[in-house]
């Protein structure tokens, strides 16, 4: 697919299809994510990938933004104490930054092979934590369901005019 | 416990994780996920009484409007209002006598 075709056609699917997602396709997707940029090069996302329908059923318990229920779920964490060693108190927001081109990374890989998918930022970060058994330097930045979309959204209208400005904002 | 039971039980022991979680949430989320929490428990409670056999025509129109309007919340607020305004109205021509 092409790049620009891609980045305008994908959607954020809410529902879907009673299909599995191979954890074959979820290695790639994750393959695509960490070739993102990467401040200073840490490096410092990790990637728990849940495809087990009692997890799957827990995770959305604690995540009020999950409507259906997704085949798999992404969850994009970073490792902020690596985070702070390698780039000091920048090293939190780089991380948070690092986290979410590394997601579009997937959503687009993702939409590249027919897969739909959501971010999901509506979850109780700490009973997450507890829930995956992420140490306390190991933080989730977002979540990312996905299986095969049982059905496509329109998309919302994008603002380009008030949103640009030629070198200075004015 | 019965089978039944326990099914009943799982079913209500999501729409209370989604509650609470939904409580905790809201002191950092937007305003306007209130009132999407609401109705989403709402049409949860109603698909429940559904799969345990309770048939009720005028709860199937409220859960089939919610669905077909609450992700409006992520496109245009003004209509979602709109939206909630307008089916607290319906709910008048839903009541029995």
């Amino acid at each position: 697919m092409d790049l620009i075709e891609a980045i305008k056609t994908r959607r954020s699917i809410r529902t879907f299809a009673d299909t599995a997602v191979e954890k074959e396709s979820l290695l790639e997707l994750v393959n695509a994510g960490v070739w993102a940029p990467s401040a200073g090069n840490m490096q410092v996302w990790r990637f728990i990938i849940i495809t087990d329908s009692n997890q799957i059923e827990k995770i959305k318990n604690l995540s009020p933004g999950i409507f259906s229920k997704p085949k798999a779920v992404i969850a994009v964490c970073s490792d902020f104490d690596e985070a702070t060693k390698k780039s000091g108190l920048q090293g939190e927001r780089f991380a948070i930054i690092d986290a979410s081109m590394a997601a579009e990374n997937i959503l687009l890989a993702a939409h590249d092979k027919g897969l739909g998918t959501c971010i999901i930022g509506s979850f109780h970060e700490l009973a997450l934590q507890k829930l995956l058994k992420l140490p306390p330097n190991i933080k989730p930045i977002l979540l990312i369901i996905l299986g095969f979309p049982a059905e496509v959204p329109k998309p919302p209208k994008r603002k380009f005019e008030d949103i640009i400005w030629w070198e200075v904002f004015k | 416990m019965s089978s039944m039971n326990e099914h009943l039980e799982s079913d209500f022991w999501n729409i209370i994780c989604f509650l609470v979680v939904s409580a905790a949430n809201l002191e950092w989320e937007k305003k306007e996920y209130g009132p999407l929490r609401l109705l989403e428990v709402a049409t949860r409670l109603i698909k429940v009484l559904r799969d345990h056999g309770l048939v009720s025509k005028r709860l199937d129109v409220v859960q089939k409007r919610i669905n077909e309007n609450k992700y409006l919340i992520m496109t245009d607020e003004s209509h979602f209002n709109q939206f909630l305004q307008s089916l607290a109205l319906e709910l008048v021509d839903l009541m029995e006598d």
